[in-house]
């Protein structure tokens, strides 16, 4: 059977209950969902430019670890739609942008 | 009004010497969050921020700002990888990434002052700039990627590169860290002290009584009575038992001296009792010894105060009546055995827990101790306030009332209606609102400094002195069984005076504070010298203050690093070896 999991922190968990009949079994995860070696390297040589004391190196990598485990785990199922007021925020912070662009400013 | 600020007092601040606060603005924020190519440089300004001790501040009134404008590039980044992604999902993963890089970062309240800044040129960025108006000269920089912004506020504002660039102060230690302490509590504190200004009862507000009931539930008692100061708090207890002139109140010389001012300002005469060498604590034996000295009139049996001639004239003999025991450094007293002793001699037993609140004695708690037992909330203390405050405590009912009836200005159920001579002596209602925010996280302030002083304890143990390798000749303090310090500080006993001038000055080298309690016994204070008592009297508390040094024991932690608290110690030890070496010498 085929079943949908969400990853958080380094481990899955489904999205449904599920009742196994023994408590170990061998699920497949394709190569390309397996987030990279070189990715994780890069994130430590990324630091390498600045001088940084070994607390705030730790400190930055361990930072950067947790967010990108956030930002690359799988959107829950089912699509989130979002409310009137947050449409009307979402416009606003448009316009926001659209302003800030235009006299060359970041967000 | 609101509205803009005149720059003049930000454009004379100095950029370094004394930061000690980064505030970050949203550009920044999302960079860090997004991890977008360029952001290791926001990651890396942070991390240095953190690791450098100081405080990184989120501004508050800037949190839909962060969450939209994150949501909006998480929905840009997508689209350019040719990814679709529903607004929806991208404002929930954009509040999942912001709830975790705020986790140890400090959120900076948005005040009412910062409210109608609408005739600025840019709202968003004065909001910002006021609220960085409440930090000292110098202390606060902001970090963001806006040009226009640094330009506007050049020194004050930097970018993250600048930041990195940036030299910053050597990190120092408070002796009462009071700082990390304060980052933990802050939004509690916060919240108690608005809803203090919003109800507007600063004379014995409900705060007053909820904290009463909290002190009174946490120490096991049925009566928890707060004041003005832990001095008022013994002047109090003295004052409902009645003490006066011609009578003697015994108590340890080998503490601070409101313990035996609030002695004489009642016109009775302290009878100081030497202390026991190891707990630093009034000795039992010793106290027993003064009390019938006294009652003999045998001055050969213990030293007893030389009375003046017209305190003699009208009262021939001094007549026992109460002790003053203290729990110093945080250690309780050996109280079953004093207990014992007054009972034998018809006393009453004042706690003077000051700095013992949190403390346990054969498993009851600090201020129970006693017939009453008195506390104080001096910033410095283990439940500290932001001012003066105090407590007093008692099962006693009666006793009770008339406390409660003496805190203010002896009145009955009227404050027009006074029984009694009395004191302005009640909390106000803002300090209440304060200690009930650190009551909250009290217990485990007390689990950490135990954990640190067992480390501490473990580094220069005579034992096993793990740190050096071979016996040290300082003495640790010593915690009977049976007893749980609350470890207001941990003090050192040296060989001499000059090994302890050594000690400290090295520690002052590596940064870590240090403060002696007491260098002077009570009994050869010059307040005291009409007692008549001399050098040698007191042999054990004379040494001790000679010998003395203590070191913070308060907590230094986040949720990242909770062995944080112990580490200056033993970290600056190990980083900084020469000084380590000198150290170590002359231990």
């Amino acid at each position: 059977m085929r079943i949908q999991t969400v990853y958080k922190d380094g481990v899955l968990k489904p999205v449904k209950p599920l009742r196994l009949k023994r408590q170990m079994v061998t699920i497949s995860i394709p190569d390309e969902d397996i987030a990279e070696e070189a990715q994780l390297e890069s994130n430590k040589t990324a630091f390498e430019p600045y001088t940084l004391s070994s607390e705030a190196r730790a400190y930055a990598e361990s930072l950067v670890a947790r967010l990108t485990a956030v930002r690359e785990r799988p959107f829950a199922a089912g699509k989130r739609e979002i409310t009137e007021k947050q449409q009307e925020r979402w416009e606003a912070f448009d316009l926001r942008a659209a302003l800030r662009e235009e006299e060359g400013r970041p967000e | 009004m609101g509205g803009v600020r005149p720059s003049c007092c930000i454009a004379r601040r100095g950029r370094t010497p004394r930061m000690k606060h980064v505030l970050l603005d949203v550009n920044v924020v999302v960079d860090v969050c997004v991890g977008r190519p360029g952001s290791a440089v926001s990651v890396a300004a942070v991390a240095r921020a953190k690791a450098s001790g100081l405080s990184v501040w989120l501004y508050t009134g800037a949190v839909q700002t962060m969450e939209f404008v994150l949501a909006g590039e998480l929905l840009r980044i997508h689209a350019t990888k040719g990814m679709t992604l529903t607004k929806g999902s991208a404002i929930e993963r954009a509040r999942e990434l912001l709830a975790l890089f705020s986790e140890d970062l400090q959120w900076l309240a948005a005040l009412a002052g910062e409210g109608n800044v609408y005739r600025s040129d840019d709202p968003e960025d004065e909001q910002l700039l006021q609220a960085m108006e409440r930090f000292g000269d110098g202390e606060i920089v902001l970090l963001t990627s806006d040009k226009r912004f640094i330009r506007k506020r050049n020194g004050l504002v930097l970018t993250p590169e600048a930041f990195l660039e940036t030299p910053l102060p050597a990190p120092s230690m408070d002796f009462i860290d009071l700082k990390n302490q304060q980052d933990l509590v802050r939004p509690q504190l916060e919240q108690n002290l608005h809803r203090v200004l919003h109800h507007g009862q600063y004379i014995m507000g409900p705060e007053i009584r909820e904290l009463e009931a909290r002190l009174a539930e946490f120490t096991g008692l049925s009566h928890a009575i707060t004041c003005a100061s832990g001095t008022d708090a013994l002047l109090i207890a003295l004052m409902a038992y009645g003490i006066g002139p011609g009578d003697a109140i015994f108590t340890t010389p080998f503490t601070f001296i409101a313990t035996a001012e609030v002695i004489s300002l009642l016109g009775a005469t302290p009878v100081f009792v030497d202390i026991d060498p190891q707990t630093f604590n009034i000795d039992p034996t010793k106290l027993d010894l003064a009390i019938r000295a006294l009652k003999g009139n045998v001055p050969s049996l213990h030293p007893l105060p030389v009375l003046s001639s017209s305190l003699a004239a009208r009262y021939p003999s001094l007549r026992p009546k109460g002790i003053i025991a203290v729990d110093l450094f945080g250690l309780p007293a050996d109280y079953d055995r004093i207990n014992a002793v007054a009972k034998e001699h018809g006393l009453f037993v004042i706690e003077d827990a000051a700095q013992s609140f949190g403390a346990k004695y054969h498993g009851s708690k600090a201020c129970s101790l006693a017939n009453v037992g008195c506390t104080s909330f001096f910033p410095a203390k283990p439940l500290g306030g932001y001012g003066d405050g105090g407590a007093i405590f008692t099962d006693d009912g009666e006793l009770a009332q008339v406390i409660r009836s003496i805190r203010v200005h002896g009145k009955r159920s009227d404050k027009y209606d006074n029984v009694c001579i009395g004191v302005n002596g009640r909390l106000d209602t803002l300090q209440a609102a304060i200690v009930l925010a650190k009551l909250d996280v009290f217990p485990r302030e007390v689990e950490l400094r135990q954990e640190a002083a067992a480390r501490y304890t473990e580094m220069l143990s005579q034992k096993s002195a793990p740190l050096l390798g071979r016996p040290v000749s300082v003495v640790c303090p010593h915690v009977p069984t049976g007893y749980a310090s609350a470890w207001a500080q941990y003090s050192l006993l040296t060989r001499n005076g000059a090994h302890r001038s050594m000690l400290q000055q090295h520690l002052k080298q590596v940064g870590i504070p240090t403060a002696i309690y007491y260098p002077k016994p009570l009994h050869l204070q010059g307040a005291f010298a009409s007692l008549g008592y001399k050098e040698k009297d007191l042999p054990v508390s004379e040494a001790s203050s000679s010998r003395i040094f203590s070191y913070q024991c308060t907590r230094s932690s986040n949720r990242r690093n909770k062995n944080k608290f112990a580490r200056p110690f033993a970290k600056r030890w190990s980083t900084q070896k020469n000084s380590r070496r000198s150290f170590c010498a002359e231990l």
